[in-house]
């Protein structure tokens, strides 16, 4: 938690130092009439994932955490799209987006001796065989961008919220690409529902170089780009029911196109 | 100053130039030793053997293994070589100065992969029957015995462990140069080495095996048989019965897809291994080996065994759902998002 907060402070210490040296040099282009029109965005962003309520379900329990025995207790790298449409842009922009994500851990199966703790030969047996998780986030989410200081103040810092529904699709593949399970486990794949909420901040970069932001617009319709970093809570347990807990809190870092 | 640079760098180059050279000459006269003589006059040269006992071969070159040369003398095979020649009439043998003619077609043979080629016009071939060749304009085309051309007299003579290059030439002439291209046969009745050893672990979902090779150095794949039933090794493959088996591509180790390693733990599986060459010979197999299937789990069954509760599936409404703020929620953010692209609409 503590390297959390400290990451947060470098990053808003070190986008305020570039704001400074930004204020001095002009906006304009960020929204005027020399610009195509802007009606969306869309995103790339990465950053760790780890479902660490996965095993709660089985610690509370007394059982041991299925999850931490075989996919460890590192972050997965995670990756997502955003495609935003602006609704309304007067004090800021107000409008509804759509999200894909993709994680995925490899894990090694082990020896049914080993997992049931006998002390045997076959149980330390190194076998062959993989077991895959994979997890493909889907989210709808309203958000704000305050960017009315960006625009009017010269100050290239845009705050943003988030808040919205999750369908997250998992499945657990074996070695060779099939689903695991079978008749007595039923099959392992499949959904759980959720929300999450996210705060993050925006740093324009058209400052850099306006010549090359403008020509960027022409070129492609790019009105301008964002470097940011968010910090997401979801919570994924398909609100409080049985089964895989897919919640987690991350930091997730990208770049950001309005077109 | 400038002089004595320029000296110094041409003796660089022209030391470069001859360990170039000396590189050159000495891969070229083992590629020529090795490989068959090709010609500009001659388009393509390919050869097989007529009724497809022979599976190796590749273009000008007919890879024979013990078993394809025991098939091939068993079926009286033929091999066929057809010279491509667009360049020249092919089927003439008038001697015009300048324009090149038909010579003859000529077999000699070496050592594999050594030798020098000889000059077919002078000495050091066998003249082919022309019983054997038949031409027309535009090519030649060589249908010789297989006996004929090995000089083997029953397939017992494919169990000799020789190795050899057996060469077949169309030779042509213009009057003051001679021309010539090769097809050949390559004959390796030498059956590689066993594997030293070979360990395996097998559980129900997967096989690993791993192995120390045999000292042939012309191995280019495996064969792993196995199976529930105890079968003794110290023989060749195919004179097991009631065993699979399986060819793997790989130096010295080896994971089994599923679908031959679908095996029931607690049982237990024999596998004995042999190795395989490029021709497609194989030694005998390894001992056999008995193991164990071993019982493995990945996350998702230690998940169920230990009582996880998830079902899966795509369209799941919670039944044990707290009810409450979690809808309301649900709703409340639904709701929102249609009131935002409605007014946007409106306006």
């Amino acid at each position: 938690m503590k390297n959390r907060f400290l990451f947060a402070t470098i990053l808003i210490a070190s986008t305020l130092l570039f704001s400074g040296q930004a204020m001095a040099q002009s906006l304009d282009l960020i929204e005027d009439d020399s610009q195509s029109p802007i009606t969306g965005s869309f995103e790339l962003k990465l950053g760790g994932y780890y479902p660490y309520r996965i095993d709660e379900e089985l610690t509370a329990q007394g059982q041991p955490g299925a999850f931490e025995e075989f996919y460890g207790t590192d972050n997965m790298l995670y990756g997502e799209l955003v495609v935003e449409r602006y609704i309304i842009r007067n004090y800021g922009k107000l409008g509804v987006g759509g999200h894909i994500g993709l994680a995925r851990r490899k894990g090694e199966v082990q020896t049914a001796a080993a997992m049931a703790g006998e002390d045997s030969e076959e149980a330390t047996t190194d076998v062959p065989g993989e077991t895959n998780f994979r997890v493909i986030p889907l989210r709808a989410s309203v958000f704000y961008k305050y960017d009315y200081s960006a625009i009017h103040h010269n100050i290239p810092l845009v705050p943003f919220a988030r808040a919205g529904l999750d369908y997250h699709m998992w499945r657990v593949v074996d070695g060779d690409g099939e689903t695991s399970g079978n008749d007595d486990t039923g099959v392992s794949r499949g959904a759980r529902t959720g929300w999450h909420a996210s705060l993050g901040l925006q740093l324009l970069l058209d400052f850099v170089d306006p010549a090359t932001a403008a020509s960027f617009d022409l070129s492609w319709g790019i009105n301008n780009s964002y470097l940011f970093g968010e910090y997401m809570i979801s919570r994924v347990d398909s609100f409080g029911s049985q089964g895989l807990d897919l919640s987690d809190e991350q930091w997730l870092f990208g770049l950001a196109f309005e077109f | 100053m400038n002089n004595a640079r320029t000296v110094n760098q041409s003796t660089r180059q022209v030391a470069l130039c001859g360990v170039l050279v000396a590189g050159m000459m000495l891969v070229s006269a083992s590629a020529f030793a090795l490989d068959p003589k090709t010609s500009t006059r001659v388009d393509t040269v390919t050869i097989s053997d007529v009724y497809g006992e022979i599976s190796a071969d590749n273009d000008s070159t007919l890879l024979v293994g013990v078993e394809g040369c025991q098939r091939a003398m068993d079926a009286d095979a033929d091999i066929m070589v057809t010279f491509s020649t667009p360049d020249f009439d092919v089927s003439s043998n008038d001697m015009v100065t300048g324009v090149f003619y038909y010579h003859g077609v000529y077999t000699f043979e070496t050592g594999r992969g050594t030798g020098s080629s000889p000059t077919c016009t002078s000495s050091g071939c066998v003249d082919v029957s022309s019983d054997y060749i038949s031409r027309s304009s535009t090519q030649a085309v060589v249908n010789i015995p297989f006996k004929t051309l090995t000089g083997f007299t029953s397939a017992q003579d494919c169990l000799g462990e020789i190795e050899k290059d057996i060469f077949i030439r169309l030779q042509f002439y213009d009057g003051s140069s001679s021309d010539a291209a090769d097809a050949k046969v390559t004959l390796d009745l030498i059956r590689p080495e066993p594997l030293v050893s070979f360990d395996a672990v097998v559980t129900q979902d997967a096989m690993e095996l791993t192995w120390e090779p045999g000292s042939s150095n012309d191995v280019d794949s495996y064969r792993v048989v196995y199976s529930t039933e105890e079968f003794a090794g110290d023989d060749f493959a195919d004179n097991v019965s009631g065993a699979k088996s399986v060819y793997v591509n790989s130096t010295s180790t080896y994971t089994a897809s599923t679908s031959i390693a679908e095996q029931t733990p607690g049982t237990t599986l024999w596998i004995g291994v042999a190795s395989v060459d490029e021709v497609g010979n194989e030694s005998i197999l390894t001992a056999t080996q008995p193991f164990d299937v071993i019982e493995t789990v990945g996350y998702w069954e230690y998940y169920k065994q230990n009582g996880g509760e998830e079902t899966g599936g795509f369209c799941q409404v919670s039944s044990t759902a707290p009810q409450g703020k979690n809808t309301l929620l649900l709703v409340g953010l639904g709701l929102c998002m249609a009131g935002l692209v409605r007014r946007r609409k409106k306006s």
